[in-house]
């Protein structure tokens, strides 16, 4: 890190606790939407990409959704990046594999 | 050629109640079990003595003091650092003192190392065991045929791996067997192991195994393999260097603090 | 809600109840309730944790027998030797005693207990904590220093050690105290704070010493900005300083 990134690190300093309590909270409403969104697109019986279109869709709707309700339209004070909101977990193995999980079954399910 | 377009195969909707659900379950009953399996398998903490604690917790400070050093005035930290350096130097908060300059205790007769190591052969063995069970029954009761369709495409090299048991050359690799669908679930569970067991839970075989991947840096330092004195040297180093930099986080607070207003 | 539920979820939300008479007099009341309520023998880590506070919070309030029925309890669950059980015994006679020479005798129990076993901090912080009520500061703070020297990062002891050398009047020592505090946790505003007052009364008429106790409790403002504390501080500490000038 350099000399000045330190010292603003010093004077505004970033309480772990808080980050990975952000952090999680953002994983928890990941780990429930991702798992509807597999539901409702085996349920519409999308196929390959529409499907994966439909996944990226939802979630960038969730993404919206907690910036307005649960950041309060300022992400700047949660979150050290302002990225983080958008894509943190959306590709990570828990949520898009939660995804395709549910997406096989109810794809299954309702197209026999 | 057959008709690559839309293969349908008609199939009892009786598989699905005897097939998929039962795997699910059984595999979110077993991730549970072994959750609280290896709750229950954990080891106490064991019993350090008191010249144990005190050189462990004497590097710590010395640790936190290298960390935190801008938040004392110059001469505070200066005076610190000398008397920890020299007391360093010196080997005064070492344990064995006679254990100076001999190699680090072997993991395999040093019994620390030993409980360290029992309590990590105890996870690994209680992530494997019920894979390769689970493995081995679905082997036995689900091969044989496909059981359902994935949504998605994927290349012709998955076909061996996803449809196990069935040996034809036609057929589209999206019809899969049931061993795809424990794979499926190994991944796709984690959500619900999240969720029902709360974060941290030790049904999760991929955070598992990321963890095993970067080891924690703290937890090790005292480990077996690890030599006091010399942790002690490097310390004495680290804050040599880190004194040059020293930058009091008061310098200029008013002016910071007037400037909110 | 059952009464278990109740009180965990009072305790969440009031995390240090001992610090407010009030909340201490509100677990106090619950107390006899929770105790011959069926609940209470639920094995649970938050029930023993409730038992902790109940006991804590009945002795502050004067309710002798509730505390008793406590302590009981968790020494059948956890056996009387295990430290923390052994600790809270020696908070009950403590409390109970009922003349000097009862707490003499409980400090010669202490000093039994630690001699088995030197690594028993929390009968350590116990016997710190008699030795300072039965009035004898420089053994506490002896016995402080030597608990510091195998647990240098503990910081309850510290400030500890600082609250005692500031009543006694060594403000440097006091502050050298303060600043290990601020090494294992340098976000902690109400430290900075504590230097700030404590620069300040050290000072006198030192402007230098002054500017410094001012800038300490601009930094705690800086950390936290509803600490008020650390507002009071520098509006008391600037006047003076302008005088000092």
């Amino acid at each position: 890190m350099s000399l000045a990134e330190e010292r603003e690190l010093l004077i505004t300093p970033i309480v772990p606790e808080n980050v990975v309590h952000n952090t999680k909270i953002l994983e928890n409403i990941r780990s429930l939407t991702a798992p509807t969104l597999g539901v409702a697109a085996g349920i519409l019986g999308l196929e390959s990409l529409t499907g994966f279109a439909f996944y990226l869709a939802g979630s960038f709707l969730v993404s919206v959704l907690i910036l307005l309700l649960v950041a309060g339209g300022s992400p700047k004070k949660y979150f050290r990046s302002q990225t983080d909101i958008w894509t943190h977990e959306v590709f990570g193995t828990t949520s898009l594999s939660s995804f395709v999980l549910m997406w096989t079954l109810f794809y299954n399910l309702v197209r026999a | 050629m057959a008709d690559v377009q839309n293969q349908m195969i008609l199939r009892d909707p009786q598989l699905f109640y005897w097939i998929l659900f039962p795997i699910t379950f059984v595999m979110i009953l077993t991730g549970v079990l072994r959750h609280y399996a290896t709750v229950l398998m954990q080891s106490e903490p064991k019993k350090q003595d008191l010249k144990a604690i005190r050189e462990q917790r004497n590097l710590l400070h010395g640790i936190s003091l290298r960390q935190n050093l801008h938040q004392l005035p110059f001469a505070s930290f200066l005076s610190r650092k000398n008397h920890i350096v020299a007391a360093y130097k010196r080997g005064e908060y070492l344990k064995d003192p006679s254990l100076v300059g001999q190699s680090a205790p072997n993991p395999m007769t040093d019994p620390a190392g030993m409980d360290q190591m029992m309590g990590m052969l105890k996870n690994n063995m209680a992530m494997i065991v019920p894979q390769t069970l689970i493995m081995g029954w679905i082997n036995a009761f689900f091969s044989g045929f496909v059981i359902m369709k994935l949504p998605f495409p994927l290349t012709v090299r998955f076909k061996s791996m996803l449809q196990s048991g069935v040996a034809t050359r036609d057929l589209d690799v999206r019809w899969v067997s049931s061993l795809s669908w424990y794979f499926l679930n190994l991944f796709g569970l984690r959500a619900v192991f999240n969720y029902i067991l709360g974060d941290d839970n030790s049904a999760d075989q991929m955070a598992a195994q990321m963890q095993q991947m970067q080891p924690v840096a703290g937890a090790n330092m005292f480990g077996p393999g690890a030599d006091p004195n010399k942790m002690f040297l490097a310390e004495v180093e680290n804050l040599e260097v880190a004194g040059n930099q020293h930058e009091w986080v008061l310098n200029g607070v008013e002016d910071r603090v007037l400037s909110m207003y | 809600m059952g009464i278990l539920q109740t009180l965990i979820s009072y305790l969440s939300a009031h995390p240090q109840p001992l610090k407010n008479p009030s909340s201490s007099l509100h677990l106090a009341q619950h107390a006899p309730i929770f105790l011959s309520s069926s609940e209470a023998t639920k094995d649970t880590q938050e029930t023993w944790l409730v038992y902790e506070q109940l006991l804590l919070a009945s002795l502050r309030s004067g309710d002798d027998h509730s505390a008793r029925l406590c302590l009981q309890r968790l020494g059948d669950r956890f056996g009387v030797d295990s430290p923390r059980v052994r600790a809270l015994t020696g908070l009950y006679d403590e409390a109970t005693a009922t003349s000097p020479s009862a707490l003499e005798e409980i400090l010669q129990r202490y000093d039994t207990i630690l001699r088995d076993d030197p690594t028993n901090t929390a009968i350590e912080k116990r016997r710190i904590a008699l030795l300072k009520s039965l009035g004898r500061t420089e053994e506490a703070i002896t016995a402080l220093t030597k608990l510091l020297q195998h647990s240098p990062t503990d910081a309850e002891a510290w400030s500890h050690l600082a609250a005692l050398y500031r009543a006694q009047g060594l403000y440097s020592q006091s502050t050298f105290c303060l600043e290990e505090v601020l090494l294992i946790h340098p976000n902690a505003y109400n430290i900075h704070a504590r230097l700030g007052e404590t620069a300040y009364i050290a000072a006198g008429n030192d402007t230098e010493a002054l500017t410094d106790a001012v800038r300490y409790l601009c930094r705690s403002v800086e950390l936290c900005e509803w600490y008020l504390r650390g507002r009071y501080g520098p509006k008391n500490r600037g006047g003076a300083k302008r005088k000092g000038d």
